[in-house]
């Protein structure tokens, strides 16, 4: 049970002692966050203030908490992944010095990012350091990775160190961007062949074609995950295909899908838990007299019961 | 005897002596010899044609000293009947073979080294009459084929194009006529845009040649991102040269020295063929520098496209080649005028590239003698869904929709009832039985609410719901919109979600006045074409098939079976012999019942999947679908 | 400074008709800056001026007539032509507007703009289903700081209904963003980025 009276006195002195206003919808946000007796994030904080004061809005909340959190009078938990949620930095006295980012059990520790990880990485650089004229970008490389699976929890960078083998030297990335004469322009052709290799595109990958090509990390997501053909996450050894284009769909691909789905028990985009089968769909295969039309292993098959189902599926090992 | 199988390197062609010499030494190999044509495009992929050529050539070996006339087996494009494929043509007789199986070739390579023909391969018809020349079929007799002239030439192979009179327009233009000239003519043709748009191809020329900038770029738009439709891939497949030959002569017509093609990842066998096509055309000196000694270069790429409908369109195409994310761009400076990089681009659709050729090569006046006054020449559909014979037909202009679906698709599979037919996509609308005899053509199609699109043509019968055909459509289109202005975005998904209370029996009566507010909207503020022709499928099927949205909205029923909600199964007392088979296929144990008496469906736990339909023998066909709220069939 | 040459061919004048009134303008202009500076508003969402036009919020629509046929354009990025006729609030605009400000009462009914559009056409309540989505895509987050900024922090992922806008990488934060936050202040509807947009990007499912 906190006394709110004399918290609410305590913070205003804060704020005011580093020399900041205290307006109306800043003790309107302050108010709320002592009141709350766990943690808010920015929506609930909002909805809580707006019905005291209608003028706070989003981004009034935001700049409050920004600056809340800058003079450690407020504290970010549970960053990556849920949704920040934001308490009330509690201690005894006044703060003498701006704190660091405190990590929780899930948060992240900013340490971390200036490069020494201490996590071993996914892929070790083999080779002659001197074939790659830049070193230093592989050291930026390397320092984002080890920032990335700092970002990990344990399970899942247990997972991407098993995926290990399926992820080599960046060798092959090399050729295929001197092959595609290192043009930007290319970037399309040169992910569409990345996948080929790899089956995948692997974060890690997408950072080195990024500073190869000198193209922002950023578009080359937005490109990578506008197109239907790049998948960002691994896929299972064998990819069934089932065409939902309009004729097979008039054929009722729909009751293929779920007949699928009554066998392996995924829908489409899933991968089985033992990463064998990836349930895709694609909008035309152009065999429309065979609709509705599933591949597998580069055959094609038209509308195969279930029993025919459950002996190809058996079958592939 | 020979056997061709290897293609051989010649020396250029760099003059028009040179290429009817080349024509003719290709004919001369031919004479006398008999061709076998197997068709071997996607279409047929799953009943391996690489199966039955391997027989095939096995067979011809092994009676190699009965064999006392040349054969020559091509492995072609497709044919187009991809109903009855694997097909096996004979030239020169024509003779037509249906549904070959691997079983069938010992016999058919045994009776044409004897000159002899394989009576049950061929097609009948209706009254059991043999029809043994692929002409006469009624498939390909009502059929016009200029572009699809497949079957007599392996894709693979430049001579055999050129046999067939390939090249000859590429000549006549670089050695006759200037660039000018070529442009008039092409104009004069009024060949129109088979892309969708229907714009006319010379007049789009003419601009990009006028444009200021330099370096000029053609390409060609090979998306396809139209499920349902293939006559692109298998123009590719099928026909490469063509295409490039078009693409040449545009250039040359434009002023432009470097070509993209651009063209979908999936397609693996078309991206193969035309590299190859590019390849042995630079052998020949019909590309890079200096084409026949007129001084024109040109250069051609491919580029792979990685699987985005909105790319398809031309602003969105340009940006894609670029390298950026394909989404269109603000069109009020035209990308003939500024494109690729900021220069004149000329964007065509693949079957009207292959188109000009034939124009360079017998004349405007040729083309518009074929079709309507308004829109000339031949059209390339893909005829699917409920027809008998289900394919890629190419058909004059003008001929009427009830000609394609009834004579030459054969009519209704199952001889079910005809309730509408889809043109142009996802773009497109449905035309409903009482205009079948509209004439196809670009502003007549326009003019019922539909468009001609790229050439899908859906065919459906009484088994289909109209409104879930809307909602698949909406949906595809909500998934493939580039996501950027709000009007389509956000309509889009508002669609979805009325069209989904409407399938589930909560749609009210106001639903309707909102589809038709949405697609208002979307028709006005949309920044693309994806946006703006969204309208039609929803404003064609609440025009034609309103009664089909009232019977979901007031009786709770669809009258087509179709939508999951609305639906029951419930097996019929009397037609159940207590068999079991269903209760065991069941996956979520809804049907109880014991051995030798009727079973019974309950309705709570039912996931509607039809796997009990698949699993109750033909005979019995105890389980029915029962719609509307007093669970009567409407 | 510079000596301006009042002959300078290069900015040439050009005349257009909007809503009847007669502007002259610059020829780099675009209708709606031709709209400012004849003082008639016309309502945008994703339009600032330190970033390229982007046309994605459709407000800004406009009828013009041009030898005869009329068009709808998005008048943030229409370049003035001359002798172009104008009509910020014909029958067929208000129509469509009409419409869009409906749908947009169902994404962020907050906004100024939107507030006195919807009271303009009398529109209390929408009929389509409420998304609460806030973030309606205007992309001024991801052009400001990509095009003035030039950092490339955020950037758009998804495409169609799926499309969102987050960092990328999520390290980007500690990079560029603590010490700048300039787009919080630029996005119409002040929630980006939702919880700093740490929306998890697709990685291998847990």
């Amino acid at each position: 049970m906190k006394n709110t009276k004399r918290d609410i006195e305590t913070y205003k002195q804060k704020i005011k002692k580093r020399g900041f206003r205290l307006t109306e919808t800043r003790m309107v946000i302050l108010d709320v966050l002592l009141k709350s007796s766990g943690e808010l994030d920015a929506e609930e904080l909002f909805l809580l203030s707006h019905k005291k004061h209608p003028k706070i809005g989003m981004a009034t909340i935001y700049r409050t908490l920004r600056l809340l959190e800058k003079e450690g009078l407020v504290v970010r938990v549970g960053f990556y992944n849920n949704k920040a949620k934001y308490r009330i930095e509690e201690s005894s006295g006044p703060l003498a010095e701006k704190p660091d980012i405190r990590p929780s059990k899930s948060g992240l520790d900013k340490k971390k990012f200036t490069g020494d990880a201490g996590y071993p990485l996914v892929t070790r650089y083999e080779g002659n350091l001197e074939d790659y004229k830049n070193v230093e970008r592989i050291n930026t490389i390397q320092n984002q990775l080890s920032q990335w699976l700092g970002e990990l929890s344990k399970i899942k960078r247990e997972k991407e160190l098993a995926l290990e083998d399926v992820i080599k030297d960046f060798g092959k990335v090399d050729k295929i961007v001197s092959y595609h004469e290192n043009q930007r322009s290319n970037l399309i052709q040169i992910l569409l062949d990345v996948q080929n290799e790899y089956r995948w595109l692997p974060k890690h990958v997408l950072l080195y074609v990024s500073s190869k090509l000198n193209i922002p990390l950023t578009d080359i997501y937005s490109i990578a995950s506008f197109y239907k053909s790049f998948n960002l996450e691994p896929r299972g050894k064998y990819t069934i295909v089932v065409c939902t284009g309009t004729a097979c769909h008039v054929r009722r691909s729909m009751y293929l899908l779920q007949r699928i789905a009554n066998v392996l028990g995924i829908k489409h985009g899933d991968t089985t838990g033992n990463y064998k089968f990836t349930l895709e769909t694609v909008n035309c295969l152009g065999c429309c007299a065979l609709g509705p039309v599933m591949v597998l292993n580069n055959k094609y098959y038209s509308n195969p019961s279930t029993k025919q189902l459950e002996k190809l599926f058996s079958d592939l090992d | 005897m020979e056997l061709k199988l290897v293609i051989e390197i010649k020396n250029k062609i760099n003059s028009v002596d040179k290429l009817k010499e080349k024509a003719h030494e290709v004919e001369e190999n031919y004479k006398d010899c008999i061709e076998i044509s197997l068709c071997s495009g996607t279409g047929c992929k799953a009943y391996l044609p690489q199966e039955l050529y391997r027989l095939m050539l096995e067979e011809l070996d092994k009676n190699k000293e009965k064999i006392n006339k040349k054969i020559v087996v091509h492995k072609t494009g497709c044919l187009g009947y991809c109903e009855k494929g694997p097909i096996i043509i004979i030239y020169p007789k024509e003779l037509c073979y249906l549904q070959v199986k691997s079983e069938d070739i010992p016999e058919i390579v045994e009776k044409t080294i004897k000159d002899e023909v394989v009576e049950r391969l061929f097609y009948k018809d209706d009254n059991g009459a043999l029809i043994p020349k692929v002409s006469d079929i009624p498939f390909y007799k009502y059929q016009n084929r200029i572009i699809l002239i497949n079957s007599r030439m392996d894709p693979r192979n430049i001579d055999d194009y050129i046999r067939l009179g390939g090249y000859q327009a590429l000549v006549k233009a670089l050695t006759a006529m200037t660039p000018d000239k070529v442009l008039d003519e092409v104009k004069k043709a009024n060949l129109r845009g088979r892309g969708g748009g229907g714009f006319p191809a010379g007049d789009k020329w003419e601009t990009t040649k006028n444009a200021a900038g330099e370096p000029k770029y053609v390409l060609v738009n090979a998306s396809e991102g139209n499920p349902g439709a293939f006559p692109n891939r298998l123009t590719i497949e099928g026909n490469p040269h063509s295409v490039l030959e078009g693409l040449i002569l545009a250039a040359y017509a434009i002023g432009s020295n470097q070509g993209y093609i651009y063209i979908k990842q999936e397609y693996s066998l078309a991206i193969e063929n035309i590299n190859i096509a590019i390849e042995q055309a630079r052998e020949y000196g019909f590309l890079g520098k200096n084409i026949l000694n007129s001084g024109f270069n040109f250069e051609v790429k491919v580029h792979k496209g990685a699987g985005a409908y909105v790319s398809g369109e031309s602003s969105a195409l340009n940006t894609a080649i670029e390298g950026k994310a394909g989404e269109p761009r603000l069109k009020y400076i035209h990308t003939a005028v500024s494109g690729l990089w900021g220069k004149p681009t000329n964007l065509n659709n693949v079957e009207t590239y292959a188109n000009v050729p034939q124009i360079i090569n017998n004349g405007a006046d040729w083309f518009m003698s074929i079709g309507t006054k308004g829109s000339a020449g031949t059209k390339i559909f893909s005829l699917v869904g409920k027809v008998k014979n289900t394919g890629l037909v190419e058909v004059p202009m003008g001929i009427t929709l009830r000609d394609i679906i009834y004579k030459i698709g054969g009519g209704i599979k199952d001889d079910k009832k005809f309730k509408a037919v889809q043109t142009g996509g996802p773009s497109g609308g449905v035309i409903p039985e009482h205009l079948l005899d509209l004439p196809v053509d670009f502003d007549e199609l326009t003019k019922a609410g539909s468009m001609m699109g790229s050439g899908g043509m859906v065919v459906m019968d009484e088994d289909d719901c109209m409104v879930n055909l809307a909602y698949y459509f909406i949906k595809f289109l909500s998934e493939e919109s580039c996501g950027k202005c709000v009007p389509c975005r956000e309509g889009l998904r508002q669609l979805i979600y009325v069209y989904e209370r409407i399938m589930e029996g909560k749609g009210k009566i106001e639903d309707l006045k909102l589809l038709e507010d949405l697609a208002l909207v979307l028709e006005g503020a949309s920044l693309c074409a994806l946006g703006s022709t969204a309208q039609n499928i929803v404003l064609t099927t609440l025009k034609y098939f309103r009664q089909e949205y009232e019977a979901h909205i007031y009786y709770h029923s669809c009258p087509a079976l179709v939508c999951k909600p609305l639906i029951n199964y419930e097996i019929n007392k009397e037609k159940c012999t207590g068999c079991m088979l269903c209760v065991k296929s069941c996956p979520v144990n809804a049907i109880s019942g014991e051995v030798k008496k009727p079973h019974i469906i309950d309705q709570n736990t039912c996931i509607k999947c039809d796997a009990c339909v698949e699993a109750c023998p033909e005979k019995f066909s105890a389980i029915e679908k029962k719609t509307g709220l007093l669970g009567v069939k409407l | 400074m510079n000596n301006e040459n009042n002959n300078d061919t290069s900015k040439k004048k050009i005349n257009l008709l909007i809503d009847n009134i007669t502007v002259e303008v610059d020829d780099s202009s675009t209708v709606l800056g031709a709209a400012n500076i004849a003082g008639i508003h016309i309502p945008t969402l994703c339009f600032h001026e330190k970033v390229k036009p982007y046309g994605a919020c459709r407000l800004c629509l406009v009828e013009i007539e041009k030898r005869g046929r009329s068009r709808i354009v998005a008048s943030c990025a229409y370049p003035v032509e001359d002798n172009l006729k104008v009509y910020t609030e014909s029958p067929k605009v208000e129509a469509i507007r009409k419409n869009l400000v409906e749908l947009y009462l169902a994404l962020f009914p907050f906004h100024s703009e939107i507030k006195a559009l919807a009271k303009k056409y009398n529109l209390r309540k929408t009929r389509f289903k409420k998304e609460n989505n806030y973030c309606i895509l205007c992309g001024l987050c991801v052009r400001y700081c990509a095009e003035v900024k030039g950092y490339n922090a955020i950037g758009f992922v998804g495409r169609g209904i799926n499309k969102k806008v987050t960092f990328i990488p999520d390290s980007a934060y500690f990079k560029y963003c603590e010490n700048c936050m300039e787009c919080v202040d630029i996005c119409p509807t002040g929630v980006f980025p939702s919880n700093y947009g740490m929306e998890r990007f697709p990685q291998i499912s847990d």
